[in-house]
């Protein structure tokens, strides 16, 4: 299934829903997309994953690209299904992220 | 599931999945399940597209099976591109995996998923390229409980596969010796023995032999056909099973007594060839862990022996032609150095008219020892000699050969007499001579310019005057003894008077010995007849042919087993100017 995007940005929260699956093949696309939403300078991206079905390690790395390029950036991992928490918390990334099943307000964490 | 083929580009990921979560769900795993599988296979096909294929500039295709076996669902990606092992691979440590996001190493997570999301990694290189195996051990697998059934089908696999095993064993072996050690511990371990032990048939004694190993050396048991056990079993061509040694009246407890080893049970097989003639006997003792050996175990050993007798037969088949090849080369070598010594070219002294000389060897298929020589010891005078050594063979040969060459040197090293330069040969011939062999000679000097010669005898046959006018007469020699006896013993010279046009004609007792099929002996009277009826002044080819040919038609196809030499010579006297016509 491929990956279909839908991006948005209000202030400085960026949007990004991801429907498919994120393969070394549309890995690329994210983070072309993941760039370009990072060119306003957002200190939130919320990356609505409510319809990935599949992420393998080569989306992993698109949120580090997005952490180098943006240290102070905060990443929410909205609504991911079971196998893609499972994937987030083996490779450490569940820590590194936010992941939550609600919208995130305005305020960020530390 | 039918394998899946695909080229090796990241377009192919989607459908690696598929066939990966196909796979899984078939196999009964969990949803989490399967899509650890799919996200381990699409993390190792990246890997091997990125790495293996598009960095090394190199295309292929990849392809993906699965099996289920013992209870393991095994994928198998197969790839031809550079060698990429991520059994070898660093992952990330719990430290490193716990470091902020934007510190992070960005390699290692795929390898870390495709690790975690099976059981079991496995990577291996071979001629083709790449296998990476991805294995899960079912959870629902329970291996079929062992019914009656399925352990005799398991017990019968078994079984055969030690047949293959010992067939393999004993085909790689064709020297006899080594072969009957490998058959005594291929049958041992098969029939699950104590001990095993073979006795071959050795058909001219009708007995079987068995050779046991003591020590440093090997005592042999004959056993007769029908005595004890083997012999019962060798007698029968029958298997004989015995549960209680001890109760059975065959059984000969002496091998126990000398040994310090206790049979309690007997299995025991004839050996025999494709023809059905036996071969031998094998006997397995004591079945391990139980008490007797079962009819199931008989039938085993029967279908052991076939193969033991294959192989057997074979062995021999082997050794016998190896035997038979290197007599063949041994004769072949004496044959050779006899006749690469004795003078075969004819006319010998076209320069000397006066001179006729023929000589002829006819070699035994088991070679003797004859010889005869001549040389000139000057213009007017030729030395000859002829001879049989007592043996056979290469030892026959090489006495030969050096009796040849002493009696040249003896004879041109000086001018003695013909009595002197025997003498001479007779006491180097003693000195050199290790195996007690012996050789009967006759030498003598035919002086050209009256015919005259000289001669010494050495136990050897008469020789015949055949006169220019016809007929022939034996001489009395003056007698001696054979050489190679006694030393220092002192030869007689004697004297024959040839007048112009006569031969003298030298032969050994290949013609007198030679043999018709009735083991009727050719003997000095048929030689009398042929020469007396031989055509006068006949060239010395021509004679020895009218003899050689009356030997022949009287040996008929009876087997030559001794050499059959002539050597003629004719006096020409002044009156012939050239050899006579053949």
């Amino acid at each position: 299934m491929p990956l279909t995007m839908d991006s948005s940005s209000q202030g400085k929260t960026a949007r990004l829903k991801l429907t498919g699956e994120v393969d070394g093949t549309t890995a690329s696309n994210m983070r072309a997309e993941v760039d370009r939403l990072l060119t306003s300078a957002p200190t939130i991206l919320v990356l609505d994953v409510e319809q990935l079905t599949f992420m393998s390690s080569a989306g992993l790395r698109v949120l580090i690209f997005a952490k180098q390029k943006q240290p102070t950036l905060n990443i929410y991992v909205l609504k991911p299904q079971p196998p893609i928490v499972d994937t987030l918390r083996k490779t450490g990334f569940y820590d590194g992220v936010y992941v939550t099943d609600t919208e995130p307000d305005t305020g960020a964490k530390a | 599931m039918k394998p899946l083929t695909i080229p090796g580009n990241l377009d192919a990921l989607e459908s690696i999945r598929a066939y990966a979560a196909e796979a899984g769900t078939s196999a009964d795993l969990s949803e989490s399940a399967v899509y650890r599988l799919c996200l381990a296979v699409d993390e190792i096909a990246t890997n091997v597209v990125l790495h293996g294929y598009e960095e090394a500039g190199l295309t292929g295709d990849l392809t993906l099976s699965s099996t289920i076996d013992c209870g393991r669902l095994i994928l198998e990606l197969h790839d031809a591109g550079k060698s990429y092992d991520p059994t070898k691979h660093h992952i990330p440590t719990a430290e490193t995996l716990s470091l902020p996001l934007e510190e992070r190493d960005i390699g290692g997570l795929g390898i870390l998923l495709a690790r975690d999301g099976v059981d079991d990694l496995q990577y291996e290189s071979t001629d083709h390229g790449n296998v990476h195996r991805f294995i899960i051990n079912l959870p629902n697998y329970k291996p079929a409980e062992p019914d009656a059934q399925s352990a005799s089908l398991s017990d019968e696999r078994r079984k055969l596969s030690i047949l293959l095993s010992i067939s393999r064993t004993l085909g790689k072996e064709i020297q006899l010796d080594r072969l009957l050690v490998l058959i005594v511990a291929e049958v041992t371990s098969a029939m699950e023995a104590e001990r095993s032990s073979l006795l071959l048939y050795d058909a001219q004694s009708g007995e079987l032999v068995s050779k046991v190993a003591e020590g440093m050396s090997t005592r042999e048991i004959r056993v007769q056909l029908g005595s004890g056990i083997a012999g019962a079993t060798a007698k029968d061509r029958m298997t004989i099973n015995i549960p209680e040694a001890y109760k059975d009246s065959r059984f000969n407890p002496s091998y126990d007594h000398a040994s310090g080893f206790r049979t309690r049970s007997i299995l025991s097989a004839p050996i025999l060839s494709q023809n059905g003639s036996l071969l031998g006997v094998v006997q397995v003792l004591n079945k391990i862990n139980q008490d007797a050996f079962t009819a199931d175990d008989e039938r085993f050993l029967e279908a052991i022996c076939i193969h033991l007798g294959i192989a057997l037969e074979r062995a021999e088949m082997v050794a016998a032609y190896l035997q038979s090849q290197m007599f063949k080369q041994s004769l072949q070598l004496a044959r050779e150095i006899q006749m690469g010594l004795i003078p075969k070219e004819f006319p010998a002294f076209p320069q000397i008219p006066q001179l006729d000389i023929f000589g002829a060897i006819e070699p035994a298929q088991d070679v003797g020892g004859d010889l005869y020589d001549f040389f000139l010891l000057d213009n007017n005078r030729i030395c000859f000699i002829i001879g049989d050594v007592s043996d056979k063979g290469i030892p026959a040969s090489l006495f030969m050969a050096m009796a040849r060459t002493a009696f040249r040197m003896a004879a041109l090293a000086s001018n003695e007499s013909i009595a002197s330069i025997m003498g001479r040969l007779n006491d180097f011939l003693c000195e050199s001579n290790h195996s007690q062999m012996f050789v009967t000679v006759f030498a003598g000097i035919l002086d050209l310019r009256d015919g005259s010669i000289e001669y010494a005898d050495g136990g050897h046959e008469p020789p015949y005057v055949v006169k220019a006018q016809g007929g022939a007469v034996m001489i009395e020699k003056v007698g001696g003894l054979a050489l190679g006896f006694i030393p220092d013993y002192e030869f007689r010279a004697g004297k024959i008077q040839l007048e112009p046009g006569d031969s003298l004609l030298l032969y050994t007792d290949g013609i007198t010995e030679a043999m018709d099929v009735d083991h009727h002996l050719f003997g000095a009277d048929r030689i009398q007849e042929i020469l007396d009826r031989a055509a006068p002044g006949v060239s010395c080819q021509a004679l020895s042919k009218v003899l050689l040919g009356g030997v022949a038609a009287f040996v008929g196809g009876a087997h030559q087993s001794d050499d059959i030499t002539l050597l003629v010579m004719k006096y020409g006297g002044d009156a012939v100017g050239s050899p006579l016509p053949v």
